[in-house]
């Protein structure tokens, strides 16, 4: 039954649908609204899962680009691809706690290592520059006021 | 005072000394705060209306054009470079600016953005003279029912003509319409799939999916990338040459779109959004080689782009001619005009005439100082794309999470650009194309409602649309569209037979 890539992606769709039918059904009703809230949920909802009953019966076209690459770049690669999402999640973690200037700069720093740049000094100076520049721009010249955390400015 | 008259005086302001200044200085801003993801014209605008205060208003009106252009092209410029479409209307410029630009040819990729544009934009703003008060008419035909189908015919016409498997680029459509629902409903004030999260009363971003989408998602398949080789085709990746067959093959798109570009961005709504995407889909339609859409096509880059600043003209008709603005952007532009005490409307012609040229004049202008300002700097800006990968995804990502914090000040949309991002590279892996998703947000929100509208109008009746021509014409060509294609395919197959 899931010998095909379309059809496990189009269980995965089907259920989707299904909670996304059920949240539209609980939706409150008014009376003497001629078009109610729930009605274009109602329309999408049934709309993907037909969709996704179609998909489970197509073929499977030809590999993406994309996949085929994250097969030749073998586990570690696929690993790195998690270490920099979990490099994004401590940005947004630590962002307004340890303020815009060093989160920004940690992470430019860290990330440029970790994906194997080796001339530390640039990279230095890069994820020092970086944010200060852009702190600078947003705060006194677009008066749009990031996050200023542990530091004194 | 005739209108030859008002269009001398006009650009007699425009082309003084001080008036070459502001624009000047107009340009250079705009195009640096366009740049910056999430920060468009409206902020740009917004920003610059403080600085007008106490100025000359002919010469605040022309920083303000200057703004304005400026912008638009920046936004242009990091969809093209950096896969990061900061505005609705640059979305459809990155399917084959960025590819382009991946294949060496970034400054290339700018200089047929930034002509088209200006062509584009001269065009538009052409047709404005002309046709403006005739035009004001027109778009007041339009209701809800007309929109609707309007809208929903980008959206098949998107679906239909994607490489691959239409029943995925359909689903595609529908779960970017899905994520549109998420929020309050405009009309009866209920939250819809918010599961009590305040963060996501008022709907998500569209910034949030744009950038998580196509930048983030970009940036998961860079580090992957990262240690292919590619220096040796970027050498010449600052190089504007733009040869004799390229230029020929861009002049179709940019004649065609310029007139459908201007026409779509006179209806109040998402003018400039929509035109580029209709131009997109009509020239592949029509393209003898359609296959290389999406791979760096000339045609498929130019004809956006012309299109977008033909409907930023566009759209001044119905803000010029009857005062009302029709899209965000202009909007912001009304509020500046009111500050600086100029009041459009039916009237702002025949009482103020030099004011109403010396608009329309100012954004000519300030379209060729765009034109004269940025070509000089493409070879510089293109560099960007020769920073070493490891360092320019860092900084991109960075770049992604400033832009979406600036707008909202909430940790909670950093979180939702980063499932997006992990969202639009799974699609990539499974060969969902994004176009029709993002188009299908963008548009969802208006498509609901005018459908609702409309069904509210007829009072729950289906047959409100049929009453009406210019919907039921627009509706015919959405079945068209859908069940078009399979149709050719059936007859393509049988034709050898035959």
């Amino acid at each position: 039954m899931l010998q095909t890539t379309n059809r496990k992606v189009a269980i995965v769709l089907f259920i989707v649908s299904l909670a996304y039918l059920f949240f539209s059904y609980n939706l409150p009703e008014y009376p003497y609204v001629p078009v109610d809230a729930d009605a274009v949920p109602l329309v999408l909802g049934f709309l993907l899962l037909i969709l996704s009953i179609s998909l489970f019966f197509q073929k499977d076209e030809e590999q993406s680009e994309e996949s085929k690459k994250v097969q030749q770049s073998g586990i570690k690669e696929v690993g790195m691809l998690i270490l920099i999402a979990g490099y994004i999640f401590l940005y947004v973690l630590l962002l307004e706690t340890l303020g815009f200037v060093v989160v920004s700069c940690l992470f430019i720093f860290l990330t440029t290592i970790t994906l194997g740049y080796k001339r530390h000094i640039i990279n230095a100076i890069v994820s020092l520059a970086i944010p200060l520049l852009f702190y600078y721009a947003f705060n006194n010249i677009l008066k749009i006021v990031l996050p200023k955390g542990i530091l004194p400015f | 005072m005739s209108v030859l008259e008002g269009v001398l005086s006009g650009f007699q302001v425009a082309f003084s000394f001080q008036g070459l200044m502001f624009i000047f200085i107009g340009v250079f801003l705009g195009t640096i705060i366009g740049m910056l993801p999430g920060l468009g014209p409206i902020t740009a605008i917004g920003v610059m209306i403080p600085i007008s205060y106490g100025m000359n208003v002919e010469m605040a009106l022309l920083m303000m054009a200057g703004v304005y252009y400026g912008a638009v092209f920046g936004g242009s410029t990091s969809s093209i470079l950096l896969n990061a479409p900061g505005v609705a209307g640059t979305v459809a410029t990155a399917f084959d600016g960025y590819p382009m630009a991946q294949k060496g040819h970034a400054g290339k990729a700018l200089a047929i953005a930034a002509i088209s544009s200006f062509a584009g934009g001269t065009v538009g703003v052409i047709l404005l003279m002309l046709f403006a008060p005739a035009l004001a008419t027109v778009a007041v035909a339009f209701g809800p029912a007309e929109y609707f189908a309007l809208m929903l015919l980008a959206l098949t016409a998107i679906s239909s003509l994607s490489d691959g498997s239409m029943t995925k680029a359909l689903i595609s459509g529908t779960l970017g319409f899905m994520v549109a629902t998420i929020g309050i409903d405009g009309q009866t004030g209920t939250p819809r799939f918010t599961f009590g999260n305040v963060n996501l009363l008022n709907g998500i971003e569209f910034l949030i999916i744009a950038l998580g989408l196509f930048a983030l998602a970009e940036v998961w398949s860079l580090i992957l990338r990262r240690k292919d080789k590619t220096a040796e085709h970027m050498h010449n990746v600052g190089s504007l040459k733009i040869t004799k067959d390229e230029a020929k093959e861009m002049s179709g798109p940019v004649g065609r779109q310029s007139v459908l570009g201007f026409l779509i961005g006179v209806l109040p709504g998402a003018g400039a959004t929509i035109a580029s995407f209709i131009a997109y889909i009509t020239e592949k339609k029509i393209a003898k080689k359609p296959e290389e859409f999406g791979k760096g096509s000339v045609k498929g880059l130019a004809a956006p782009e012309t299109a977008n600043n033909a409907a930023t003209s566009g759209a001044f008709v119905p803000l010029l001619s009857l005062g009302i603005p029709g899209s965000g952007t202009t909007a912001v532009l009304l509020g500046a005009l009111l500050v600086m005490g100029v009041q459009p409307g039916p009237l702002l012609m025949e009482d103020q005439p030099t004011l109403f040229w010396g608009v329309i004049a100012s954004m000519y202008v300030g379209n060729i100082m765009l034109l004269a300002l940025n070509l000089p700097l493409i070879p510089y800006i293109s560099k960007i794309l020769l920073i070493p990968r490891a360092m320019l995804i860092s900084l991109v990502t960075v770049f992604c999470l400033i832009g979406v914090y600036a707008l909202s000040f909430n940790t909670f949309d950093l979180y939702l650009l980063l499932i997006f991002g992990v969202v639009g590279y799974i699609m990539k892996l499974l060969k969902f194309p994004p176009a029709p998703f993002i188009l299908a947000f963008i548009l969802g929100g208006m498509m609901e409602q005018s459908l609702r509208k409309a069904l509210t109008i007829s009072n729950g009746s289906l047959a409100g649309f049929l009453e009406r021509p210019i919907a039921l014409v627009i509706l015919s060509f959405v079945v068209l569209s859908l069940i078009g294609p399979p149709i050719f395919k059936l007859f393509r197959k049988k034709a050898p037979a035959a």
